[in-house]
């Protein structure tokens, strides 16, 4: 019995090494972010402020404050829009097979298999062309259209879970292919609608490189674009960058602690 | 008017038949029991009969309806087929309440609200679930989720009531009284039911008639004790009844003018009557058929063999005795053939001794071993 006992102790040791390791980022700039700009330069990163001050944190909401009710809206758009279309679809991949649909399911999921560098020239000469390009817009309309793989995915395979005989009893008893979905699928939908928003929420709220390439001016910002402009022009102001990086990481921080579990489904394809 | 005729029904999954021309009629408020082996088309029939699958040929006719016939491009939906069906998993949808479940067809038929209230208190009434109308399906047994099941299926006054082995998921106590339940329900309703099922001893007790599937054709149809009594052929012998009909194979010959069927270790000579009714039978390779409670056992008393029943007993070794409370089954063996019998008292017996068989002659079954077909 000496043998596991002393296997478990050299794995916790390894364990909180790691969990130390990987919270250091996120106390560095905690703590810096309580820091003044003088105080930055003076001391390491990690040491705890000697005068704590809310102003990093302060100017840097006010600065961001647009870019992050950008965010909002790609987010509550986004969701709303491809969890709807992806719950239909799904609920028609998954119940209502026709001749072609397993096909036209993979070239969907195949959708997610595109990589975004390989999309950006021609996204941003489309975006051009329907006059979107450089606002919100064309950022709203992108984050719908990817999103509804994805949802449709989760939705189809936690579709799959429920019985077929819901739906035959359903029609048997008279209910049409819209009632059934409306009476019977959705209301049974809430975890995948929880799995598919938590995803979408993570997703689109986290993403830069859409924002960067497709959008212009402050004013149009999400943001993780508007973040990365806190690093000032000729002197890095960590303290400022940190303190917006905490505004920005707090929502998806706050939504791992106490939602992960669903996310955890939406990835295994629960 | 609520007569249901299937004519030719045949059902392709790609190249296999699920169930190749069907022909079936139940008559109005008949209790007719589908039954046969898991695979042999009985749920594709009835899902067939609710339209929840397209047929390749055939016509299926509700009354003088015709609901079904590819040939003339008829198919109506299930949502304009009047029947009503139970699922095996009963398919209660957790998110209602049981009244709430028991109310969905009527709802999306856009009865109004005090007729819906009336109905299902009534459907309620009759199936004593009142008190659990407002309560969530979660927590409700297996019994109790059956009874809003067929709740769901009655409220709407259907022509015919489809039934898929909703007994299945019940213990066996409340099985044998949910099925005396459903028989009294569905004379009280006055409707037409079709019960599938792959339990013969349901079929038998709960069934006017029944219809016996194998592979996907319809092997016989009469009612329990025509099955029992005179199976057309060796499967549906072998799948009435338990303990099953023990099978002997054998030659059928004819010995000083008398027919005989050798079995190898015995040469069993057919009664009279048999003669008559073989005469058109060409000697062949035949099976012979006997029910467990038609087999005699006779102990042999030390040393000295009891007199032979007309020369047609013969010497078996017990194999093992099973006690199923009122009754025991005696599984034999004669000349490496498995028999089984069934005897009320077995205190004289072991396993391991050696007794003497004969079987009663009015009772034995014979079959053509190539067609399967009874001779006799």
């Amino acid at each position: 019995m000496k043998t596991p006992k002393l296997g478990r102790t050299i794995l916790y040791i390894l364990l909180g090494l790691f969990a130390v390791l990987s919270l250091l980022p996120l106390w560095s700039c905690v703590v810096t972010a309580l820091k003044t700009s003088k105080e930055v330069i003076l001391t390491t990163p990690v040491t705890f402020p000697l005068h704590p001050t809310l102003a990093p944190l302060m100017e840097s909401l006010g600065y961001l404050k647009r870019p992050l009710t950008n965010s909002l809206v790609l987010v509550g758009s986004g969701i709303m829009v491809s969890c709807f279309f992806g719950s239909i679809l799904g609920y028609v991949f998954s119940k209502r097979r026709f001749r072609g649909s397993t096909l036209l399911l993979i070239l969907v999921i195949l959708c997610l298999y595109i990589p975004p560098q390989v999309q950006l020239i021609p996204m941003v000469q489309t975006m051009s062309k329907m006059g979107l390009h450089g606002n919100l817009g064309s950022l709203v309309l992108l984050y719908m259209i990817f999103g509804t793989p994805m949802c449709t995915f989760i939705f189809k395979t936690l579709y799959d879970e429920v019985p077929d005989s819901f739906i035959n009893a359903a029609k048997v008893d008279g209910a049409g292919t819209w009632t059934i979905y409306r009476r019977i699928m959705l209301p049974l939908s809430v975890i995948p609608f929880v799995v598919a928003a938590l995803l979408q929420i993570t997703v689109i709220w986290n993403d830069y490189i859409w924002g960067l390439v497709l959008t212009v001016g402050k004013a149009n910002l999400p943001v993780t674009v508007a973040m990365a402009n806190l690093r000032g022009s000729f002197v890095a102001e960590w303290n400022l960058q940190m303190a917006g990086a905490l505004w920005v990481a707090l929502p998806t921080l706050v939504i791992f602690i106490f939602l992960g579990k669903y996310i955890m489904r939406g990835y295994a394809g629960m | 008017m609520a007569s249901l005729t299937i004519k030719g029904l045949t059902k392709r999954y790609g190249e296999t038949a699920a169930v190749e021309s069907l022909d079936l009629e139940v008559k109005d408020k008949e209790f007719v029991v589908l039954v046969g082996p898991s695979g042999c088309g009985k749920t594709t029939t009835l899902n067939s009969i609710a339209g929840l699958v397209e047929i390749d040929e055939g016509e299926i006719w509700f009354g003088d309806e015709l609901v079904t016939s590819p040939e003339r491009g008829i198919s109506k939906i299930p949502q304009e087929r009047e029947v009503a069906m139970v699922f095996q998993d009963y398919a209660i949808y957790p998110h209602m309440t049981v009244f709430g479940n028991i109310a969905f067809p009527l709802e999306i038929r856009k009865v109004n609200k005090r007729e819906i209230e009336a109905r299902v208190r009534k459907a309620a009434q009759l199936l004593e679930i009142e008190e659990l109308l407002s309560r969530k399906p979660k927590a409700l047994s297996g019994g109790q989720r059956q009874r809003i099941a067929l709740g769901r299926a009655m409220v709407r006054d259907p022509k015919i009531f489809l039934l898929d082995e909703p007994l299945a998921n019940l213990d066996a106590k409340l099985r044998v009284r949910a099925r005396v339940e459903l028989r009294k329900l569905q004379q009280e309703l006055g409707v037409t039911a079709i019960f599938v099922t792959h339990d013969q001893v349901e079929a038998m007790t709960i069934g006017d008639r029944i219809a016996v599937m194998n592979d996907g054709h319809l092997e016989q149809m009469g009612t329990p004790s025509e099955l029992y009594h005179n199976p057309r052929n060796r499967f549906v012998a072998g799948f009435i009844g338990s303990p099953s009909m023990s099978m002997l194979e054998g030659r059928l010959e004819e010995k000083n003018g008398d027919l005989v069927i050798d079995l190898k270790f015995c040469v069993y000579k057919l009664p009279k009557k048999a003669r008559e009714l073989m005469k058109k039978t060409t000697l062949s390779e035949v099976i012979l058929g006997i029910r467990p409670e038609n087999i005699v056992i006779t102990k042999e008393s030390k040393g000295r063999r009891p007199e032979p029943v007309e020369g047609n007993s013969f010497e078996a070794t017990i194999v093992h005795i099973e006690l199923t409370g009122k009754e025991s089954n005696v599984h034999l063996e004669a000349g490496g053939s498995p028999l089984i019998a069934i005897r009320s008292s077995t205190q004289d017996l072991r396993a391991g001794d050696k007794v003497w068989l004969s079987f009663d002659e009015e009772k034995i079954h014979v079959f053509d071993q190539k067609s399967g077909k009874a001779l006799l």
